[in-house]
């Protein structure tokens, strides 16, 4: 009896297992598959789409960030987003935190109303403010501008970071912030001299979730930025690619190796951060 | 009774007790509150700025005819009622909303399943579930531009292995087929937002006493009948909540279908990002654009409320 039950367990245990394997090769086949394809010739894809690399060459990814593909290299695309996004993501820190801080601690009036409309937010799809934000920085004349791309980056991330960060400052403990107000301190001072040091690992946690966000952004960088030489990581991979036309702009190694060199930032942010990635989403629910 | 205590708190941090210095009562008072805006500055400019205003002006946009150059013509209601009427703005709704049900749908049940596995706790588990949350943090574009090379229909992966190990009868149009299109982008959008349900799910079952589970075992019930019976019924409210995080993270759908096919072939994929884009961006139809930004809005906020007052009226069972 027990014999039979433990064969039975070990059984499902082995079909449990095959099972997530198979859907393992699914969820990571690919992008392995992009990976080690940025290391053959042209020559080598075309032959096999599948195959090791043999040789491995190494000139792909070079190739792809200094040689101009769409008119800029694609190092300018990085460039831009880095010039555009450190700040946005500065910004959405400190914003975030000091909004996060005041709804966290303080009544004043209208919070109610501020939470309310961070919510009202939040099922809004990003496509049917494309247009509405684009037309606005249009008349600002903040389109086709690295500027104008940060500001709605930073406006546009800000509500996540207050709301992660008002969930960190409640249960933040209340005796060290009297005491500190008792010292005699402004609320502004004991928020810069004593909060802020002990609340360096959300901030990090909002930085990284907003710097993702804003390297893997698409729609905003699409719609408002058109001049090549401005424009960020997202449209220039998708401008670079085969698309629904099939035909290449590039060789074919050239495609994987700007798809690696695009997704290695995320991938290494997430393995390097995962379980402070894995407690801010559970986090952002129990909200 | 935790924000009544937050309250309690703030109250006592912010009344005069704490401020020392009798001289200054008042004075203090005044300090802390410009203070306190300073706090709340730079966000309300932000979001006013630039996400309060132009969404304003964006309503107010939807009642005139504007080709993004020259001076805009008010139209009234007239963009309203085009869109009322408009064939490819209802396809193309209907195209997402069969987007929005498909992986709504299909991330709940695979991430369920995934987490159930999981939850088995056998050698490894911590690397698998590391390995299916990965396809989420991917960029998007280059997600799509990944499984648009596999199901390329020329010289894409998948007919090039199906060839290779003998299947040639199973090699398919794939994206450029009109019945498979969808269902496949509805596939990626799995492969892409599978991962939160899947981590929601297991916390949700950490949380479940592990007491309970062995009663349920010793009462005689099976595996199976033990995840149906006392499982499931537990993780309800986590399902409520993955349900109207995937509800609002799938009808986002636009740079899969843009890298993948355009929103062919045909029509076949068009979902309503493209159909904005297009209409903004390629026929310069902004008013237009603008009203149908209006009305899917609308009708998101809506559908949040009313999922919302759904969630709560189911959590209690």
């Amino acid at each position: 009896m027990t014999r039979g039950m433990s064969f039975r367990g070990r059984a499902t245990r082995v079909v449990l297992i095959g099972a997530l394997s198979v859907w393992a090769i699914i969820a990571i086949g690919p992008i392995i598959w992009v990976y080690y394809s940025s290391f053959k010739t042209n020559a080598q894809i075309v032959s096999n789409i599948w195959a090791l690399p043999h040789p491995w060459v190494l000139g792909n990814w070079i190739t792809v960030l200094t040689s101009a593909v769409n008119s800029v290299p694609f190092i300018t695309n990085i460039m831009n987003t880095l010039i555009v996004g450190i700040p946005a993501v500065i910004v959405v820190i400190l914003a975030g935190s000091l909004a996060g801080f005041a709804l966290a601690r303080f009544r004043f009036a209208g919070a109610q109303a501020f939470q309310l409309f961070l919510l009202l937010l939040l099922p809004v799809p990003q496509f049917a403010v494309m247009v509405p934000v684009w037309s606005y920085m249009h008349t600002l004349g903040l389109t086709n501008s690295r500027l104008g791309l940060f500001l709605v980056y930073a406006a546009f991330n800000l509500a996540l970071a207050i709301t992660l960060m008002r969930g960190f400052f409640s249960n933040f403990p209340s005796d060290i912030l009297e005491a500190a107000l008792l010292d005699g301190c402004t609320e502004w001072y004991a928020f810069w001299r004593i909060v802020v040091p002990l609340s360096v690992g959300p901030m990090v946690t909002v930085g990284i979730l907003t710097f993702s966000s804003v390297w893997n952004e698409f729609l905003f960088a699409v719609s408002l930025i058109q001049d090549p030489s401005k424009m960020t990581v997202q449209p220039a991979l998708a401008a670079l690619s085969a698309g629904a036309t099939g035909q290449l702009t590039f060789g074919w190694a050239q495609q994987f190796s700007a798809l690696a060199i695009t997704t290695i930032i995320p991938v290494i942010l997430f393995l390097v951060f995962q379980n402070r990635i894995f407690r801010a989403v559970t986090l952002q629910v129990q909200n | 009774m935790s924000t009544v205590h937050r309250r309690l708190h703030s109250d006592l941090i912010n009344s005069d007790r704490s401020s020392p210095g009798p001289g200054s009562k008042t004075k203090q008072g005044t300090m802390q509150h410009h203070g306190r805006i300073l706090f709340l500055l730079p966000s309300l400019l932000l979001l006013g700025g630039f996400v309060v205003i132009p969404l304003g002006l964006g309503i107010g946009l939807a009642f005139f005819q504007w080709n993004g150059l020259g001076a805009a013509t008010f139209v009234g209601f007239n963009n309203f009622i085009t869109a009322i009427s408009d064939p490819e703005f209802w396809h193309s709704a209907e195209i997402t909303l069969w987007y929005v049900l498909g992986t709504t749908v299909g991330c709940n049940l695979l991430g369920l399943s995934l987490a159930l596995a999981l939850f088995t706790k056998f050698r490894g588990w911590k690397v698998f579930r590391t390995l299916f949350y990965l396809s989420g943090v991917m960029p998007i574009v280059a997600t799509g531009i990944t499984w648009g090379l596999i199901f390329n229909p020329g010289d894409g992966l998948l007919n090039a292995f199906l060839g290779a190990i003998g299947l040639r009868q199973f090699e398919g149009l794939w994206l450029a087929s009109p019945h498979l299109a969808l269902p496949l982008i509805i596939f990626v959008g799995i492969w892409i937002g599978v991962g939160l349900p899947m981590i929601l799910f297991s916390a949700g079952l950490m949380r479940i006493s592990p007491a309970l589970l062995e009663t349920a075992e010793l009462d005689g019930a099976s595996g199976v009948k033990r995840i149906w019976y006392v499982t499931l019924p537990l993780l309800k409210p986590v399902m409520i909540v993955t349900t109207l995080m995937l509800l609002i993270s799938s009808i986002q759908v636009f740079a899969t279908v843009w890298v993948m096919t355009g929103g062919g072939p045909g029509y076949a994929t068009y979902v309503l990002g493209i159909y904005l884009y297009n209409t903004a961006f390629e026929y310069n139809r902004f008013g237009y654009a603008n009203a149908m930004s209006v009305i899917i809005a609308v009708v998101a906020g809506l559908s949040m409320m009313v999922a919302l007052k759904l969630g709560r009226v189911m959590e209690p069972s």
